[in-house]
C-alpha cells in the first residue's frame, strides 16, 4: 500500500478547461471533458494499474478538476486483490478452481490491513512479470512459485 | 357581476371568445422569455453550479429561465417537460471550450433559442387537471365526504356503492380523467382545472368547506354550457 500511496501522492488533475458539445437533437449538452488529458506514467505494472484506475471529477463549487486519492488507492488495491483471485482461478490447475482452498481463502478470508496489502502489492508485481493482462501465466516455473508463495501466506495467516 | 360569472372570459376579445383557446401560465411563461438568449460564462457557471452536472438538458435550463425571466413561478415536472419542446440549444461552432481558470468562454458560443411562442392546444388539453388528479393518489378518505363529491361529479355509481376507500378514490380519479379528456365541463384554464383535484382532496381529507364551496360553484358554472376561464373563489 505504501508503494501505491507514493504513486498516487504526486498525481494531479487536469486544468479546468472543458469542451462541451451538443447532442444530435440539440436538446442537451453532453460531455464535460477536460481539453487536455493528464499524461500518466505507465512504465511499471503498478503504474499501469494506477493509470487504468485513475479518474478525476469536477468540483462544481471550486470549478476545478480533482482526484479522490484515497478512493483511487482503495480502487487500485481492490484491483490487485481481484487479479490475485483471477491468477489462482486460471493457474491452480484444478477442474473447479473456485473450490480450491487457496481461492476460497483469497475470496473470503484475505486480511485487509496495511502490512498485508504491502505483501499483496509485491506478489502482484511478481505476477505481472510473467503473466498476460488477464493473468494467464506464460511461465510454469514462476506460476508454481507464486502459488507456493500464496499458500505460504495463507498458512501463515491461518496460524495467526 | 354575479358569483357565477366568468370575468376572465368576459374580458377576452371577440376572436378569443369565438376560438376558446386554453389559457395556461405556461404560455405566459413562454411570452416572457426572449427569442434568443446568449449564454455567457457567468450564466453557464450559475446553471452548472445549481445543477451539479456538466451534461445539461433543456429541462435543466427551464428552471434557470424561470428564475431569470419569470420570477421563479412554480413549475411541475410535466410543465417542464411540455416547455422543453419549445426550446433548443444552438452552438454555431459545433463545440464550446470553457476555461474556468481564466473565467471565460475560450472558443465558440452557446445560445438557447425559443422554437415555439405558444404551447400546442393538444399538449395543453392533455395537461388539464393532471396535477390535481395526481394529488388524489395518497389521501385519507372520509367515506361520507367522498360520496358527496361523487354525487356531484355524477357517473360514479360503482364508487358510491363500494365500501372501499381505495375504490372510491379510484372512481373519483377515473371520472375526473374522463371529464378532462372529453372536456365535458369546458374548463379552458389549466390552473383552474388543476384546482378541481386539489379542492376535492382538501374536502375529502380535511373537510375543508371553502374547497367544497369552490368545487360546487364550479359545478354550477358548468351548467351554463359555456367555456370556463375563471371563477370567483371563496
Amino acid at each position: 500500500m505504501r508503494e501505491i500511496s507514493e504513486l498516487v501522492k504526486d498525481l494531479t488533475a487536469s486544468e479546468p478547461v472543458v469542451c462541451i458539445r451538443l447532442s444530435s437533437d440539440s436538446s442537451s449538452i453532453r460531455g464535460f471533458e477536460p481539453v487536455e488529458e493528464i499524461d500518466l506514467k505507465k512504465d511499471t505494472a503498478l503504474e499501469k494499474l494506477v493509470a487504468r484506475k485513475y479518474s478525476q471529477y469536477f468540483d462544481f463549487s471550486a470549478l476545478e478538476f480533482k482526484v479522490d486519492k484515497q478512493n483511487l488507492e482503495q480502487s487500485v488495491m481492490n484491483s490487485i486483490r481481484d487479479s490475485i483471485r483471477q491468477f489462482i482461478e486460471k493457474n491452480v490447475g484444478m477442474r473447479n478452481p473456485r473450490q480450491s482452498k487457496l481461492y476460497r481463502w483469497a475470496y473470503r478470508n484475505m486480511p485487509r490491513n496495511h502490512d498485508f496489502n504491502d505483501t499483496l502489492v509485491m506478489v502482484y508485481k511478481y505476477m505481472c512479470s510473467f503473466c498476460t493482462d488477464n493473468m494467464v501465466s506464460l511461465n510454469q516455473e514462476h506460476t508454481k512459485n507464486t502459488l507456493a508463495i500464496l499458500e505460504a501466506i495463507m498458512e501463515k495467516h491461518n496460524e495467526e | 357581476m354575479g358569483v357565477f360569472d366568468d370575468k376572465k372570459f368576459e374580458n377576452l376579445d371577440w376572436i378569443s371568445q369565438a376560438t376558446e383557446p386554453i389559457d395556461s401560465k405556461l404560455n405566459e411563461f413562454l411570452g416572457k422569455i426572449p427569442d434568443e438568449i446568449d449564454i455567457n460564462y457567468a450564466s453557464y457557471v450559475s446553471i452548472i453550479q445549481s445543477d451539479r452536472s456538466g451534461s445539461l438538458s433543456i429541462k435543466d435550463i427551464i428552471q434557470y429561465l424561470n428564475m431569470q425571466y419569470c420570477g421563479g413561478i412554480s413549475l411541475s415536472w410535466d410543465d417542464r417537460s411540455a416547455l422543453s419542446d419549445c426550446f433548443e440549444f444552438q452552438m454555431p461552432d459545433g463545440e464550446v471550450i470553457i476555461d474556468f481558470k481564466q473565467g471565460e468562454i475560450k472558443k465558440g458560443s452557446l445560445k438557447i433559442v425559443k422554437t415555439q411562442n405558444t404551447l400546442d392546444e393538444k399538449v395543453l388539453e392533455g395537461m388539464l387537471g393532471k396535477e390535481g388528479i395526481h394529488s388524489l393518489n395518497y389521501i385519507r378518505v372520509n367515506l361520507l365526504r367522498a360520496n358527496e363529491v361523487m354525487e356531484l361529479l355524477g357517473k360514479c355509481d360503482s364508487g358510491i356503492r363500494s365500501r372501499s376507500p381505495r375504490n372510491k378514490v379510484y372512481a373519483i380519479r377515473a371520472r375526473l380523467n374522463d371529464i378532462f379528456k372529453t372536456n365535458e365541463w369546458k374548463i379552458k384554464d389549466t390552473e383552474l382545472a388543476n384546482k378541481v383535484g386539489f379542492w376535492i382532496k382538501d374536502y375529502i381529507q380535511d373537510g375543508d368547506l371553502a374547497a367544497f364551496s369552490n368545487f360546487c360553484r364550479l359545478k354550477v358554472m358548468t351548467h351554463k354550457d359555456q367555456p370556463i376561464y375563471s371563477m370567483e373563489e371563496v
